[in-house]
């Protein structure tokens, strides 16, 4: 064998340099910015190193001055490794604290060097002699040694104690079987390198050459078989997925068909005080308090209808909290409902809030009412001349400050309803009523002030039989009168307002038909947003607040039916709304 | 001549009520909260109540309440007069016993119509 160029050993070497090379590039190409890759990519480094020196130690052509040289660069390799590893397995198990520390920094770097420069010294192996494979060495019996020893065992040992704590802590199962397979393939070369290259030099025995890196090859396939497997080191769907589920501040609950728990993540414990574990298998309704467990339930079941609903959530210590549950349906891909997903948001500062804002509105309505009111009646009580006679012009400007007092407490009224029709606060009293009754009602209030402005306001023809609606009468007035004092302000004298009821499928519809000057086209998308006056000219009428067409769409819409406008300029205006025509009995 | 007692906190209110119903031949009196509200039912023994419901010690309801309660009170006419322009609570006043409900700002008109209406029921 003595005079072939490169022995068995050497060759093996080789083999191993080649494959820590390509890990290596496939490393950092796979992830160049990542810490972790660049870490692995520096245990690799070192392999590459050993590796290296070992192709020319144990290859018996080379003479002893040279095989020191490359013993002096392969110590670099295997003193350095154990930082890097303890550094990847800190990076990848996100041990924070100890990454941050300063002392363990500083170890991880004084260490390798300590033991580069005691090898290069020639206080760790002696004894070089060549043998039929190359050259051999011998640890010397020295406490440098033992103490290098003991420090190296330490740290593998550290690096394994990590990773396994680790495994047994996380719940992500992704990591948790990167850790095991890290883990697992890092004891073969563990045992194995730790017969030739320490047991075997240390009882004297020199028939096998050191073989560590080439053992080790197993385990850095391991991480790469890790990456490969799981991917870790890129971001994928899934994996965001599950890091997102699990950062979420909100409690995300998987439901199977039955409503049973299949998984909850570790916001549940935060809001409900369960933890994750305690919810699991169980049905979802022990998260709801007992009055509302069917009611809950059924809606939860109801797989036709994902979305939002408020809800209560009853606490493990029996605290009630409001929430807004959001649930979508897993559904095969071959069809068929697998499941449900339910994200229960806290709702106890929001609700908070809008009963203060509701608190707030309320209490700035009344508070402005109460100066406006004696304002009016100090007026009321000088324009009717009960202390005194008073002169036209005098009066004059009276009247257009209580004019002016009036549409101000229309306004505030306006407000009123605009901010609970957007809160959804208000009460509905749905009843069967006659749409016929309402209307004339409506007509014989506004009649006098129709007839004082010369305007014409009639009812079209009913249809034979009463047209009974399902509504709200009160609100069914309130609508009435704003379409047609909506009218009323921008028909001019001598025009005429007519109002016609017809049924259509399931609906009553009314209309509001007008002879003034009509909308412009481009006003028209805009025509039931807030605070909109344009287009129609104003006729002699009081100025509106521009807040009664988005009130009238609101009360249309809550009742179930759709309110339009229809019109011309110069052809009139004509509104229109539909409301559920009650069913026959 | 009638008279008519002001349960009302905001003495502006009270001197345009004053200035409105005297002239008219109205005896006024008033008292500034529920519980005096109470006290001077008693001791005047009005033909009419002006009750306002956000006031200080008690509110409106509840003086409505305690007046209907009350065997030598139950009967006398109580108009609610308040800023708070609640459908809710003009039904809530009116299930406590009040018998009219008027807000404010209002029309004088209409509110003579009903205490004309009312204390000729009295009567």
């Amino acid at each position: 064998m003595g005079g072939s160029l490169i022995n068995i050993y050497s060759f093996v070497h080789i083999v191993s340099l080649v494959i820590y090379l390509l890990l290596l590039i496939y490393i950092l190409a796979n992830n160049f910015r990542s810490a972790i890759n660049r870490s692995i990519a520096a245990i690799l480094f070192c392999f590459v190193l050993w590796t290296f020196s070992l192709i020319f130690i144990h290859n018996p052509l080379v003479s002893q001055s040279t095989a020191r040289i490359f013993y002096d660069i392969g110590v670099i390799g295997w003193a350095s490794f154990g930082s890097f590893a303890l550094y990847f397995v800190l990076l990848f198990t996100r041990n924070r604290r100890w990454l941050q520390s300063k002392l363990l920094r500083v170890t991880m770097i004084v260490w390798p060097l300590s033991i580069i420069y005691s090898q290069w010294k020639g206080w760790l192996a002696v004894d070089y002699i060549q043998r039929s494979w190359g050259w051999s060495y011998h640890w010397t019996d020295s406490p440098i040694f033992f103490s290098y020893y003991l420090s190296y065992l330490f740290f593998i040992g550290l690096v394994i104690y990590l990773l396994f704590s680790f495994s047994r802590k996380t719940n992500d199962k992704t990591q948790k079987g990167q850790a095991l397979i890290i883990m697992s393939t890092s004891i073969v070369p563990l045992i194995l390198g730790g017969i030739t290259d320490v047991l075997l030099p240390k009882l004297n025995i020199h028939t096998v050459p050191n073989m560590a890196p080439d053992f080790v090859v197993i385990w850095a396939m391991g991480i790469v078989y890790a990456i490969v497997r799981y991917r870790f080191l890129a971001i994928t769907p899934a994996v965001a997925a599950d890091n997102i589920i699990a950062a979420m501040p909100d409690p995300l609950l998987l439901l199977d068909e039955d409503q049973n728990i299949v998984f909850a993540n570790g916001a549940t414990l935060n809001l409900l005080g369960y933890s994750p574990k305690e919810l699991q298998d169980k049905r979802i309704d022990v998260v709801f308090p007992l009055e509302q467990k069917e009611e809950q339930l059924a809606n939860i079941a109801s797989k036709e209808r994902a979305g939002n609903y408020n809800l209560d959530l009853m606490a493990k210590d029996g605290r009630i909290i409001p929430a807004i549950c959001s649930t979508s349906i897993i559904k095969r891909s071959i069809g068929g409902v697998v499941g449900t997903v339910c994200i229960m948001k806290d709702m106890t500062e929001a609700r908070k809030i809008d009963i203060m804002k509701d608190e707030f509105v309320t209490n700035v309505s009344h508070e402005l009412r109460t100066p406006l009111s004696i304002i009016k009646e100090g007026i009321s009580i000088i324009l009717e001349e009960i202390y005194g006679k008073i002169g036209k012009e005098q009066k004059e400007l009276l009247s257009v400050s209580r004019q002016n007092v009036d549409r101000l407490s229309r306004l505030i009224d306006d407000l009123l309803d605009i901010s609970k029709i957007e809160a959804h606060k208000v009460k509905l009293e749905i009843r069967k009523s006659n749409i016929g009754d309402i209307i004339k009602d409506v007509l014989s209030q506004l009649k006098s002030t129709a007839r004082e402005r010369r305007i014409k306001l009639s009812l079209g023809k009913l249809p034979r039989q009463p047209v009974f609606v399902l509504a709200d009468k009160d609100k069914l007035d309130q609508i009435v009168i704003n379409l047609i004092s909506n009218s009323l302000k921008f028909t001019p004298r001598g025009g005429s307002i007519k109002v016609d009821i017809v049924v259509r499928e399931n609906f009553a519809e009314v209309s509001v038909a007008d002879t003034g000057k009509g909308i412009e086209e481009k006003d028209m998308p805009r025509l039931f947003s807030k605070f909109q006056q344009f287009g129609r000219k104003p006729g002699p009428g009081a100025k509106g607040t521009g807040l009664g067409l988005s009130i009238s769409k609101g009360l249309v819409e809550m009742q179930g039916g759709r309110i339009w406008a229809e019109s011309k300029p110069g052809a009139g205006s004509k509104f229109s709304f539909s409301i559920p025509l009650a069913k026959e009995e | 001549m009638a008279k008519i007692l002001i349960i009302e906190d905001e003495k502006e209110h009270i001197f345009m009520f004053r200035k409105r119903f005297e002239p008219m031949g109205y005896d006024i009196v008033e008292a500034h909260n529920g519980k005096e509200g109470i006290e001077k039912v008693k001791q005047e023994k009005p033909d009419l109540i002006f009750l306002d419901l956000v006031m200080p010690v008690m509110n409106g309801i509840e003086v409505c309440k305690a007046l209907r309660d009350d065997p030598e009170t139950k009967d006398v006419p109580i108009i609610v007069v308040s800023a708070v322009g609640e459908f809710e609570l003009a039904q809530e006043c009116l299930r406590a016993g009040a018998n009219d409900f008027v807000r404010k700002p209002f029309e004088a008109k209409e509110l003579i119509k009903k205490v004309n209406k009312l204390i000729k029921q009295g009567k």
